[in-house]
């Protein structure tokens, strides 16, 4: 009798515990899930606190802008939301990417330069985790990290801070540091979501500590609009999701192939963007896969990108 | 003629060494400090060659500096004091960039030693005195206004460039300047 009440007991806080475990994967997946959709987008970001007293602070940036973040993938354990841009309501520009994955054990990392290197993630680190990988407007990497959900006083939060190179806001314009420590921290609110960042400006060299030039908050605010004001954006990617689709394969084929990925800034004058979004060379697979491999400097081959 | 007469002599107590940084008390964090505020303010990309002229301008141990000559590509393109003058409980070094007229081009602190008092670093402090003449005499709290919490920096600051302002005029009026009429 006694060991059959322990039993009981066993398998009674074993079911509660996987019940609970199931409710808080379903509460991530609700905060992730609540960054789609049309949103009025405003992004902010002034310098703060720099270590050296004849350091210039940079003018503040300001913009906006009406956003589409579409839900490409949805599975229990992976959540891809494409993000567009709708200029003067109905250009539209594909915008950035990002890959949610629960308990993912390894990911591309930033280093400085154009290279990232796989980062294995330390099991007893990973449980209940979900890593956010985000990516270029032609989706190659920018930047990734994992951290955990939590869900109290009615709001969701996010927080990770990870290594990626300069934001394109600054990418052509500044080369007095070549790192930034993105402090990420996503917080999904009634009236849409925040991506606020407590960012550190970074000089990164070989074998050398880590310089750094000054601090920045930004603060880019996601305010919900109904689905209509972004109807050109969903129509957009419903005309052209295919081309992306395979790129995005693509890539996916290149990330598992190398450890350790170098890529070029330009090839013959334009980057990959100018490339993928303006020559009409680059709409079939073998086109495009041939064009990506022409970016990667660290064992490229064409039977690497294969996805 | 006044102008030739005084470039000579200027000619004469420049200590023509093409070097990058003069002094031997400067560290190279200082260095390389200043030649960034050089190439910055005067935006070129040739070296600017800084050349010692010797002064006489008043100052102690925790109040002085040295005056330069700036040539790129063999042209003249300014001037540069870079002295150092009394914090809260150190000193801080400073750059005061002139320009060939002897006005004030840019000034900037170039290395702090404490946290009180940091916000003299600031552009927003440092740009009243852009512009300023040899002559002009400058008190905080009148023709500069200070900064809560650094009122200390902020008057030391103030008094080293309202004393290398009045040297320069005394230079200009002595002509051991090339002062152009």
């Amino acid at each position: 009798m006694k060991y059959l009440l322990t039993l009981i007991s066993f398998f009674t806080l074993a079911s509660l515990f996987a019940q609970n475990e199931a409710t808080k994967k379903s509460q991530d997946r609700e905060a992730i899930l609540a960054m789609s959709g049309c949103f009025d987008v405003s992004f902010k970001y002034t310098e703060t606190f720099a270590p050296e007293v004849d350091y210039e602070k940079g003018y503040d940036y300001t913009s906006g802008a009406l956003e589409y973040s579409k839900v490409v993938e949805s599975s229990d354990d992976k959540i891809v939301l494409q993000h567009l841009l709708v200029l003067n309501d109905s250009m539209i520009i594909k915008h950035w990417r990002q890959d949610w994955t629960f308990e993912k054990e390894s990911y591309h990392n930033f280093y400085k330069d154009n290279v990232w290197h796989v980062k294995q993630v330390d099991q007893d680190e990973i449980t209940g985790t979900w890593t956010q990988e985000v990516f270029q407007v032609d989706d190659s990497p920018r930047y990734s990290g994992h951290a955990t959900w939590t869900h109290v006083d009615g709001r969701s939060e996010w927080y990770r801070k990870a290594d990626s190179p300069l934001p394109r806001r600054e990418y052509t314009k500044r080369d007095d540091y070549n790192l930034m420590k993105r402090g990420n921290r996503v917080r999904v609110i009634d009236e849409g979501w925040v991506h606020e960042q407590d960012n550190d400006k970074v000089i990164r060299e070989d074998d050398k500590d880590d310089v750094l030039l000054v601090q920045e908050k930004g603060y880019n605010n996601y305010v919900r609009k109904p689905d209509s004001e972004c109807q050109a954006a969903i129509d957009w990617w419903a005309a052209n999701h295919e081309k992306w689709d395979t790129v995005r394969e693509i890539w996916d084929g290149v990330y598992a192939s190398h450890q350790t990925l170098e890529l070029v800034n330009k090839v013959n004058d334009k980057r990959l963007y100018e490339h993928l979004f303006f020559n009409p060379m680059y709409e079939k697979r073998e086109a495009i896969s041939d064009l990506i491999a022409t970016y990667i400097i660290t064992g490229a081959s064409t039977e690497d990108i294969q996805p | 003629m006044t102008y030739r007469l005084s470039g000579i002599i200027l000619s004469i107590l420049t200590l023509c060494t093409s070097v990058i940084a003069q002094s031997d008390s400067w560290s190279l964090r200082l260095k390389d400090k200043i030649q960034k505020a050089l190439s910055d303010t005067y935006e070129t990309a040739e070296t600017i060659d800084m050349s010692l002229i010797e002064t006489d301008i008043p100052g102690g141990e925790k109040r002085n500096g040295e005056l330069y000559q700036l040539n790129a590509a063999n042209m003249l393109v300014g001037y540069a004091f870079v002295g150092i003058a009394p914090s809260m409980k150190n000193v801080f070094d400073y750059i005061v960039m002139l320009e060939p007229d002897w006005t004030i081009r840019k000034c900037k602190v170039l290395i702090y030693r404490e946290q009180h008092g940091r916000q003299i670093g600031s552009r927003r402090w440092l740009k009243q005195f852009d512009g300023r003449s040899p002559g002009q005499k400058l008190i905080l709290g009148e023709e500069i206004d200070g900064i809560s919490g650094a009122t200390i920096s902020t008057t030391s600051m103030t008094t080293s460039v309202s004393t290398l302002m009045e040297y320069l005029q005394d230079a200009r009026q002595n002509g051991q300047l090339p002062f152009a009429e």
